[in-house]
């Protein structure tokens, strides 16, 4: 007891003392520019395939099966998106067009994408036909339409080990498919 | 007269204690600020300041790669000229049987193949492409072919992560 007695005396009798901040200060005014030189204050990324093992292996798979159903996507400033399913010879064409400010609808096609996507789950790749006037912007945008559905997700089996797997991908595989169109 | 009584007031004191105590705590909220933003990854790429990359919600952080850079007036293959696009030179430079080679980019291509026969990236045939956001498919279309006829038929795209 009287040892704490003496402690909280002397506590109390050196509770207050003026910190110095000077060193502390000089080592954050040399870390400052440090950090400053390093920084990246916007980020920049890249647009490639590296996607979860599951569906990759099922990307795998359809190579090896040609008679998938193919994903095409047209993209025209005049008539918005088309999309085209070739399905055993047969061609259902879906049109996405114009939104009310006569600009390509994103959102739409997101959602006509998902759509597609629910009837046929195995297939990941869709061929991009832009039109020579798009921007580089709006093939970006499209790019990440078809890539990701934005609230659902799609079931599909897994072909290694057949088991059923979840995902929002919905077509990954994108290829500029009018590339040697002149 | 009048001024000189009012320098007499002046404190006699001369040295006194700066009070750092709001100044630290700035550093501080700043210093914090600079560690979230601090480049981690491997390489970071720094876009060419004549391009607008495209947003994107993809956030993939680039790797090391050979880049193609296209911006309204330029062409560049590695930082390096291939082609200034003006009016002059930028029609003679295409093939004239496919429209779409741009011959001083394949030929650049080519002889980059030819030399850096050890690096992964180029014997897999991946490039890293920079094209500013207006870029008309047109021009973008051109570059990629000319890529592809040339030994680089994996094309990842650059961009601004978020929207």
């Amino acid at each position: 007891m009287k040892r704490r007695s003496n402690y909280q005396s002397r506590v109390s009798k050196d509770s207050q003392f003026e910190l110095d901040l000077a060193p502390l200060l000089s080592v954050m005014v040399k870390l400052v520019p440090v950090l400053l030189l390093s920084s990246a204050f916007f980020q920049v990324s890249i647009i490639e395939t590296d996607l979860p093992q599951a569906v990759q292996a099922a990307i795998i798979e359809n190579q090896k099966n040609p008679n998938l159903p193919e994903v095409e996507l047209y993209i025209d400033y005049q008539d918005g998106f088309q999309i085209q399913v070739l399905n055993n010879g047969q061609a259902e064409k879906v049109t996405v067009p114009l939104s009310a400010e006569k600009k390509l609808d994103f959102l739409a096609l997101n959602s006509e994408l998902s759509k597609i996507k629910e009837l046929y789950p195995q297939v990941f790749e869709i061929n991009l036909h832009p039109s020579s006037e798009v921007s580089y912007q709006d093939i970006i945008y499209s790019i990440d339409m078809a890539r990701k559905s934005k609230d659902l997700k799609f079931i599909f089996n897994e072909p290694t080990t057949d088991e059923q797997k979840e995902t929002t991908f919905m077509f990954p595989e994108v290829t500029f498919a009018n590339i040697l169109e002149g | 007269m009048y001024k000189r009584k009012k320098i007499s007031y002046l404190p006699q004191q001369k040295t006194f204690g700066l009070n750092v105590t709001s100044m630290t705590d700035m550093f501080t909220i700043l210093l914090v600020f600079l560690l979230q933003n601090f480049a981690t990854s491997e390489f970071s790429l720094d876009p060419d300041p004549a391009v607008k990359l495209p947003s994107s919600t993809e956030t993939k952080a680039p790797e090391k790669r050979l880049q193609i850079i296209l911006n309204s007036k330029e062409l560049k293959l590695d930082n390096q000229l291939v082609l200034s696009l003006d009016t002059t030179t930028g029609g003679t430079s295409l093939d004239q049987q496919s429209g779409l080679k741009i011959n001083r980019l394949y030929e650049a291509l080519v002889q980059l193949k030819e030399k850096n026969t050890q690096d992964a990236s180029v014997i897999k045939g991946e490039i890293l492409f920079q094209a500013d956001r207006n870029q008309s498919y047109k021009s973008i279309q051109k570059v990629m072919y000319t890529a592809s006829q040339a030994g680089f038929p994996k094309v990842k795209l650059a961009t601004l992560a978020g929207n």
